[in-house]
């Protein structure tokens, strides 16, 4: 008995060992396809005239789409900062989503609303929309107000039933658009016809300047469960992101900041409001639809066009936040089950979804099953202290590594970053996450894995906001 | 054994963080010494031109700045960035000598080849020099990349024909549009200028151009030139659905009030479309007489055509608001009337309650 549960062990940790220097060769891989990506991009910005596309009166024009559920710290900022775009053709559809809070008066009175019949221009089943408003101050802004459904999804579909022009941007109430993020992403909808979907930068902007709606001045705060997040941001998406939008395999532009055609989007029905990842879950259809029908297609990722959002800054909040994520890619796995390991679906069938099941939505389980195997073994005197610790500490290691990558990359393209105060708090959250945080939230994964196999319900959850005030955006402890 | 190799592991592992943490704030620095040494170049490039006259100018150390443009990827960016600016290149009789240490340093010879790059990157900066420096002969050598295979390119060779503002770059870009190598939109939005009229204009007599005439218009509404007037006219009133609503908004773009009539009657058109830009055109030529043919579409079949109409008519100021007052509370159709009340509703509170006196003048 004690023999085969030793057998046993030592069989599970070499798995561990392989399991994790496959997680490493993948990194890198997207480490160096992301590295390859940024540099061209960066390379090629001499080349691209974004005056002209903001300017010019045959660019496509754009339907921002902004659900807002008890919004009212944030939301008037967050429409200045979108009507502030430097673009020429955009409207702006507020969607108030049967707010409890100020949020339909912040916006009455900041921009002078007023009653205005809008005819919806596509058919999708939302909660009924039960007013819409045009401002006095500015025409580029719509508010609907609709009852609520519960999720962010029936909210942007009520947008863009109403939403009138041929591309949508889906964007948080939260967030902050960089002053030109909409020539930057039309471009690529220009240059290149056959894009259906494309994702941005989104950056946590607790802690940076913020001036009439932007952020003028890039700041980390001086708490570490910000900083870290930050890190993790950029390594998603300069690493992750970016590598996979090279491999033409992008599974995830992100609901906070992403824009598409909206016919696409209306032709598989929009947003699906029963899902915790309704982004991921919209992208995968987008890739099914395109495939099936054997037509020429581009979801891809840019790191230029900028959206700052507010990070969650109690360990409560960010729980809730990652716990839907786990379960939400849990559930776009489930729902694409038809489309993995099928050469019909290309790189998104044959390596991005097998990819996303082995490593991240069984990646945690492993991991925590990694240290509670090691520690028996230890105890039970099968390992040595020595070896655990070596293993450990090249596991840290790595992770540490791909952190610093996401930052030699920021540092390579963008460096928004400028002073070296900042920039040395990420080194430092680089060199920490490892030590705590990541497997704080291994765990914080494990259970949402548990609770989504058990169909336990989820709560969407109330982000706890300080909004963004004119100097800067306060991170709360 | 087991201590070595863990050994070996730890110390493997710290040397990678080092060198990793080396790496990152190492290109931190260098990035940090490419800036200031780009901002110095770029300091130097007005430094050597000087505002003084020609003998000011100091030619050595131009054609040394001219020579690294003509090498360095780094400093052909800077000199891109200070063209773009309007910084460079000097003009009136300072023109000649600049040209002259351009030519001397290898630079003027280098962009030819530079276009013949196999690095997209190399071809489209090159391009954009060409055209940005204003040389002799740039539209010639910018044309073959017109068809390059790499879009950025493409958009780069038609930004840079736009910098021409020349008769001949204006053939090279409508030759692109006939023969497709751009989007019909990003091509015309380039052919804006008043220097592209007559090949426009030429362009939209000629057989070879029928398929792209309604691009040719609304590039001609683009630019602006009363001469366009005649054939957008003929063209609105002969052509195809696709013609006519290009030949409405470039119309509305000229504003002459001489298209007053042709819009008028392109209000009764049996295209939708086509009475929703004539509505659209007719307020940005801001005539009083567009009221009543306005006040006729408020009650049109299509809700689209009635929501431009009642919109035309805002835009018209206060003749058009008072008609809308009107229509808010008398005209029959009940559409008509929810129009004009939107439209009314989106004035500020004065504007909106037109005075009972030009209500009766209306009525």
């Amino acid at each position: 008995m004690i023999d085969t549960l030793h057998d046993l062990v030592i069989a599970f940790n070499l798995f561990v060992i392989a399991y994790m220097a496959a997680q490493c060769a993948n990194q890198l891989v997207l480490i160096c396809l992301g590295w390859r990506e940024i540099s061209e991009y960066v390379k090629r910005k001499s080349l691209r005239d974004y005056d002209t596309i903001a300017t010019s009166e045959l660019s496509v024009p754009v339907s921002i789409v902004v659900p807002a559920y008890n919004e009212e710290s944030v939301i008037a900022e967050s429409v200045r900062s979108l009507l502030n775009s430097h673009y020429a053709a955009f409207e702006v559809v507020v969607v108030n989503d049967g707010s409890t809070d100020r949020t339909l008066d912040v916006l009455t009175e900041d921009y002078d609303l007023v009653p205005h019949e809008r005819v919806p221009r596509a058919q999708l089943d939302t909660r009924p929309v039960v007013a819409s408003y045009r401002s006095l101050s500015d025409e580029r802004l719509l508010v609907l107000t609709k009852e609520n459904g519960g999720c962010r999804a029936d909210a942007v579909n009520a947008g863009l039933r109403y939403a009138r022009y041929p591309l949508f941007l889906a964007v948080d109430a939260d967030t902050l658009l960089d002053i030109d993020a909409l020539p930057r992403l039309v471009r690529e909808f220009q240059v290149r016809p056959e894009t259906v979907a494309l994702g941005g930068i989104v950056r946590i902007a607790n802690g940076s300047t913020v001036e009439a709606g932007h952020v003028t001045e890039a700041r980390t705060p001086r708490e570490l469960l910000v900083n870290l997040q930050i890190v993790e941001y950029l390594r998603a998406f300069l690493v992750g992101r970016t590598g996979w939008s090279r491999l033409g395999a992008v599974l995830i532009v992100s609901g906070a900041f992403g824009i598409f055609r909206r016919e696409d989007v209306i032709e598989i029905g929009g947003y699906d409001p029963d899902s915790f990842a309704e982004d991921a879950d919209l992208v995968v259809r987008l890739h099914r639809l395109c495939r099936d029908r054997g037509r020429p297609y581009r979801i891809g990722f840019i790191a230029d066009p900028v959206c700052w959002t507010e990070a969650p800054s109690s360990l409560k909040v960010l729980k809730s936040q990652r716990e839907r994520w786990q379960r939400g890619l849990l559930e776009v796995l489930w729902t694409s089950r038809g489309m993995m390991g099928r050469r019909r679906y290309g790189t998104v069938g044959m390596v991005a979804l097998p990819y996303f099941l082995a490593f991240e939505a069984i990646g945690p389980l492993v991991e925590v099953l990694g240290y509670v195997v090691i520690t028996l073994s230890v105890a039970l005197g099968w390992l040595t202290p020595l070896v655990a610790i070596a293993f450990f500490g090249v596991a840290v290691a790595f992770g540490i590594a791909f952190s610093f990558g996401a930052l030699l990359v920021e540092e390579r393209a963008f460096q928004r970053y400028r002073r070296w105060s900042c920039f040395g708090r990420l080194v430092l959250a680089a060199g920490l996450e490892n030590l705590g945080y990541r497997q704080w939230y291994a765990l914080v994964r494990v259970r949402a894995t548990w609770a989504h196999l058990w169909q336990r319900p989820q709560a969407w959850g109330e982000m706890e906001r300080a909004g963004f005030t004119p100097e800067s955006v306060p991170s709360k402890s | 054994m087991a201590a070595d190799t863990c050994r070996i592991i730890a110390f493997f592992s710290l040397g990678l963080l080092a060198a990793l943490t080396l790496l990152v704030l190492g290109k931190r620095v260098i990035r940090g010494l490419a800036e200031r040494n780009s901002s110095r170049r770029r300091a130097s490039w007005t430094e050597a031109l000087g505002n003084g006259p020609v003998p000011d100018m100091r030619m050595g150390q131009l054609r040394a700045l001219a020579r690294q443009a003509a090498r360095r990827p780094a400093a052909q960016e800077d000199l891109l960035s200070l063209l773009e600016s309007g910084a460079l290149p000097p003009r009136g009789t300072r023109r000649e000598p600049f040209e002259a240490a351009l030519r001397r340093a290898g630079l003027v010879r280098a962009l030819p080849a530079a276009c013949r790059s196999r690095t997209a990157v190399t071809r489209g900066r090159a391009v954009l020099l060409w055209a940005r420096l204003g040389l002799k002969g740039a539209e010639r050598g910018i044309e073959p990349l017109i068809a390059d295979p790499d879009p950025d390119v493409r958009a780069a060779a038609t930004q840079a024909l736009a910098i021409c503002h020349s008769e001949e770059a204006a053939w090279i870009l409508l030759g692109a549009l006939r023969d497709g190598h751009m989007a019909p939109e990003r091509v015309v939005e380039r052919l804006s200028g008043q220097w592209a009229a007559l090949p426009l204009l030429r362009a939209l007599r000629q057989v070879s151009y029928a398929r792209v005439r309604p691009w040719l218009a609304e590039a001609l509404g683009l630019t602006g030139d009363p001469r366009a007037e005649p054939l957008l006219i003929t063209m609105l009133e002969h052509g195809g659905q696709e013609h006519r609503i290009r030949a409405c908004r470039a119309l509305g773009r000229l504003s002459r009030p001489t298209s007053f009539t042709a819009l008028s009657v392109a209000l009764g058109d049996p295209s939708a479309s086509v009475r929703a830009q004539a509505a659209r055109a007719l307020a940005d030529l801001g005539d009083a007489r567009s009221v009543g043919p306005l006040v006729s579409l408020l009650d049109d079949e299509a809700w689209w055509v009635r929501a431009r109409a009642a919109d035309a008519l805002r835009a018209l100021g206060e003749p058009g608001l008072t008609a809308l007052a009107h229509c808010a509370t008398e005209h029959p159709d009940l559409f008509a009337r929810e129009r004009a009340a939107e439209a009314l509703g989106l004035e500020p509170e004065g504007t909106r309650n037109a005075d009972g006196a030009d209500r009766a003048a209306i009525a």
